[in-house]
């Protein structure tokens, strides 16, 4: 790669973003005693406790997620079933709980926020299972597999690959036929994800669980390794945009009353109702876990009526995607170079308006014209944004002014109906419309398609690297796309599907410029188009690819006694 | 800036010279149009025959031709929300369809998003034209007698039942219908943005898409109006990801009968005998194809709306 693009590649994140500190978070309260300090109606009445025996039996990559910067996934077959039966017996004692993560996780954010540290200062490695529809019927009988309520989990992601925008033509770099797992004929029957604050922690752990498998007939298709970008570009992807900036907040309460997603809005401010932060909505925890109550289709203060479909020993469970997508950075930057100057603008701007975000993580529909670190590390702030509307100002929540929060400050983001700051296709906004109305209803709607992000980069960063060699440059590189949800068809499919590979939905103005596929009849080009505040409109045609399936598999990730009860051959209780 | 003179749908020519049916069409769209009901608050919703109207930015408004209330109830089981969407009675996302079978298979599915308003003043006007219509696009067989039974034009003949389509039939899917909604424009409950008009009663997508897109636009200060020619339409499909009995891509089976590819309002699916298949022996993700509303599922609808004014 030449020219701009890579001077802009290059020089990305050279800086870090300064983070908040010096904040004390206040000390948990009951949800309720909470409501009930300032306004008995302040919160929807409702929400679910996660019991004791509950938070011992999520598992903690899927609340409150692992987060950890060195991860290895075990993409693992079975070839003997009775030797993956004791296999999961001792395994299941190893699985990570929530309760085990969130006290982790509640004791780093106090500490970041504190020292605005980005790496905790204490360690802890830890481990997650999942299973394939495949493995299921091996373990438990093809009755049990049916009775899974996803058909899309059932199918298995190399039958649903085309569906998905990935090519059909066997000699396309995307085929299912040439994943490295995942195939139709490489699908993986578990995958176990280990998680570590050091690379050693992680290699010697899942070199551990390799031969605990391989001892019962159990045995490695393919590992991954996954490992967090270094330096100013930690939590960035390959193309050098922050990413998972924007996860949905989990509405429930811990038995000792904290809050899964703390409520930061003053609670006399009527979205203190649906967000947590904000711009950070409330989803109900059905959502992304078997049996808890769900979204409701019209009203995200409410639960919907029932909890879906699922055999009794999926209780507490979650559908599990996994997506290995290579990256073309070069070519990413190239286009971004090539149609700035086509815009009169610059790579860096052309490229942040593809993502919807700037490279720190700052929305360009808050700061249209330069990114902006001081928001970027504002994570009360930086999330905070609609489309069609200007973005009111909110009020924080007594506790976190007295604890050192000074509010947000930051410019706000102005109505953008038409796409002028933030594209209608940019990447953000197609995944996540936010206050819009979609191609299928209201923001409601929308709530019902957010998942759980637990993504990590694969292989050498080459953003923020000055004259690379042409063998950095030619490295593979991409992100291992991780999420957990309670429907893949309605969650994960729904929005790569309906959305991202879509030059009408939800609206119109092109394909998602990142992560979209178009395949009509073999024409995989994608379109694009950018309106101009005076509205005249430039449309550009994609004919190369920067993001490429190489892998993945769709899983279930049962509840921790169910991985060394039912599904280890246990009577049912 | 100009008055506008409504067109027929898609810019169908149906009559040819020297008809009044033009005249009579925009007579009866304009008149659709109410600049103040109680729902059209501040007369945002404007209809461009009686001002003139810059029509600074056009945006089309779209949504999902299958049933997004028979999706929501049937959340865990979509096999019964296609099966339950094949009666014309809940195809209500302004998109109805008539399935062909031979021999059980599905050989064709016909969808249309022509209005019983155009019709029915066409039949009024030329019931030559819409017989001679329903000869050419439904069957050969449609008998003048089966259209206008003692001698008036019923929208519900078997020929737009049980045995084809030519228009919608759904009370709730009509051209006073999306013009209606669309003059709802006053945000409800004093919402300032899309969320504080939350819980939103309504289920279909297609009433969603309006109300909160006209909605969002009036907040900022614009006026709205149909763009013309005013109607519904097919803005596109994906066939991306459906296979043939051998697993290869489908090719492009869409025929577009009436209106244009982008602009469609009657289209057929079906396959060429030439492949030796039929439409059921298509699968969609690994899905074989069982009712229509697996197809519809994947066209998106569309209506036109143009705006002035604002910030």
């Amino acid at each position: 790669m030449t020219g701009e693009g890579a001077q802009a590649l290059a020089g990305l994140m050279t800086g870090g973003v300064p983070r908040l500190s010096g904040i004390e978070l206040p000390p948990a309260k009951p949800a309720s005693a909470a409501a009930r300090d300032v306004d008995v109606d302040a919160f929807p009445e409702g929400e679910p406790r996660f019991d004791p025996a509950t938070t011992a039996d999520i598992q903690g990559n899927v609340l409150p997620g692992f987060n950890k910067d060195h991860q290895r996934f075990l993409f693992l077959r079975i070839d003997d079933v009775d030797g993956a039966r004791g296999w999961l017996r001792r395994l299941a004692p190893q699985l990570s709980s929530m309760q085990e993560v969130l006290e982790f996780r509640r004791a780093f954010r106090r500490e970041r926020l504190r020292t605005g540290a980005s790496a905790p200062s204490t360690t802890a490695t830890w481990i997650a299972f999942a299973l394939s529809a495949g493995a299921i019927a091996r373990l438990l009988g093809e009755e049990a597999a049916a009775a899974m309520g996803d058909e899309a989990f059932r199918q298995g992601m190399a039958a649903r690959s085309t569906f998905l925008g990935d090519p059909a033509d066997p000699q396309a770099p995307g085929h299912r036929g040439r994943w490295r797992v995942g195939g139709p004929d490489s699908e993986a029957d578990v995958l176990v994800t280990v998680a570590a604050d050091t690379a050693l922690d992680a290699d010697e752990k899942a070199a551990e669980i390799v031969e605990q498998a391989a001892h019962s007939g159990v045995r490695v298709l393919w590992e991954q390794v996954g490992e967090n970008l270094p330096g100013a570009l930690g939590g960035h992807e390959h193309f050098g945009f922050k990413d998972g900036v924007s996860q949905p907040g989990v509405r429930g309460a811990t038995a000792d009353g904290e809050l899964l997603a703390p409520r930061y809005l003053d609670p006399r401010n009527p979205h203190a109702r649906i967000f947590g932060k904000a711009g950070q909505p409330l989803v109900w925890p059905g959502q992304f876990v078997l049996g808890m109550p769900r979204q409701d289709p019209a009203d995200p203060l409410v639960p919907a009526a029932d909890d879906g479909a699922f055999p009794d020993w999926a209780r507490n469970g979650s559908y599990l995607v996994c997506r290995r997508l290579d990256q073309d950075v070069p070519a990413f930057w190239d286009f971004a170079a090539t149609a700035g100057a086509q815009c009169g603008t610059s790579p860096v701007h052309f490229a942040s308006m593809l993502v919807g975000r700037w490279p720190s993580g700052a929305p360009v529909s808050r700061t249209p014209d330069r990114d902006d670190l001081e928001l970027a590390g504002d994570e009360f702030a930086h999330n905070h944004f609609q489309f069609d509307d200007d973005t009111r100002d909110w009020t924080p929540v007594g506790g976190l002014v007295e604890g050192g929060y000074r509010g947000d400050g930051h410019p706000k983001a102005r109505a953008d109906v038409f796409g002028q700051t933030c594209p209608l296709a940019g990447h953000i906004r197609k995944v996540n419309p936010r206050d819009s109305a979609t191609d299928f209803g209201a923001p409601a709607d929308t709530m019902m398609r957010l998942m759980l992000r637990r993504g990590i980069p694969y292989g050498p960063a080459l953003a923020g690297v000055a004259d690379p060699s042409p063998e950095l440059v030619a490295a593979e590189r991409g992100l291992i796309f991780v999420a957990y949800m309670a429907s893949i068809e309605d969650q994960f499919e729904f929005v790569i599907r309906r959305w991202a590979n879509s030059p009408l939905q939800p609206n119109t103005g092109g394909h998602d410029p990142v992560i979209g596929q178009a395949d009509v009849y073999g024409n995989r080009d994608r379109t694009l188009e950018l309106q101009t505040p005076s509205g005249e409109v430039k449309s550009f045609v994609f004919d190369r690819e920067w993001v490429t399936t190489t892998g993945g598999g769709y899983f279930f990730a049962p509840a921790i006694s169910a991985v060394g009860g039912t599904l280890a051959g246990a009577e049912p209780a | 800036m100009e008055l506008v003179r409504f067109s027929a749908p898609a810019h169908i020519d149906d009559v040819g010279a020297d008809s009044d049916f033009p005249d009579r069409w925009h007579d009866l769209v304009s008149g659709l149009i109410a600049e103040s009901t109680e729902v059209s608050g501040r007369g945002a919703y404007v209809n461009p025959v009686l001002r003139p109207a810059r029509r600074e930015r056009s945006r089309a408004i779209t949504w999902t031709g299958l049933s997004r209330p028979l999706l929501m109830q049937h959340r865990d089981d979509r096999r019964t929300a296609y099966e339950q969407a094949e009666s014309r009675e809940a195809q209500i996302e302004y998109l109805e369809w008539h399935v062909e079978r031979t021999g059980g298979a599905i050989s064709r599915v016909t969808f249309s998003t022509e209005t019983p308003e155009y019709w029915t003043l066409l039949a009024e006007r030329h019931p030559d034209v819409v017989l001679a219509l329903y000869r050419r696009h439904v069957s050969p067989r449609v008998a003048r007698d089966d259209l206008f039974p003692e001698g008036v034009y019923e929208p519900r003949n078997v020929w737009n039942t049980a045995r084809g389509i030519m228009h919608y039939i759904m009370p709730i899917n009509s051209l006073g219908d999306l013009l209606g909604v669309s003059q709802e424009i006053e945000p409800s409950q004093h919402a300032i943005d899309g969320y504080d008009a939350l819980p939103y009663s309504r289920a279909t997508g297609a009433d969603a898409r309006i109300n909160f897109d006209l909605w969002a636009m009036s907040r900022q200060g614009l006026s709205v109006a149909t763009a013309d020619p005013p109607g519904l339409y097919m803005i596109g499909w994906d066939d991306s990801g459906w296979a043939k009995p051998d697993g290869t891509p489908v090719d492009d089976y869409w025929t577009v009968e009436r209106g244009r590819r982008g602009a469609a309002s009657r289209v057929t699916y079906a396959v060429p005998a030439s492949e030796g298949f039929q439409v059921s022996d298509i699968r969609i993700g690994g899905r074989p194809i069982e009712f229509g509303g697996q197809i519809a599922e994947h066209i998106t609808m569309s209506a036109h709306v143009v705006s002035e004014g604002g910030a």
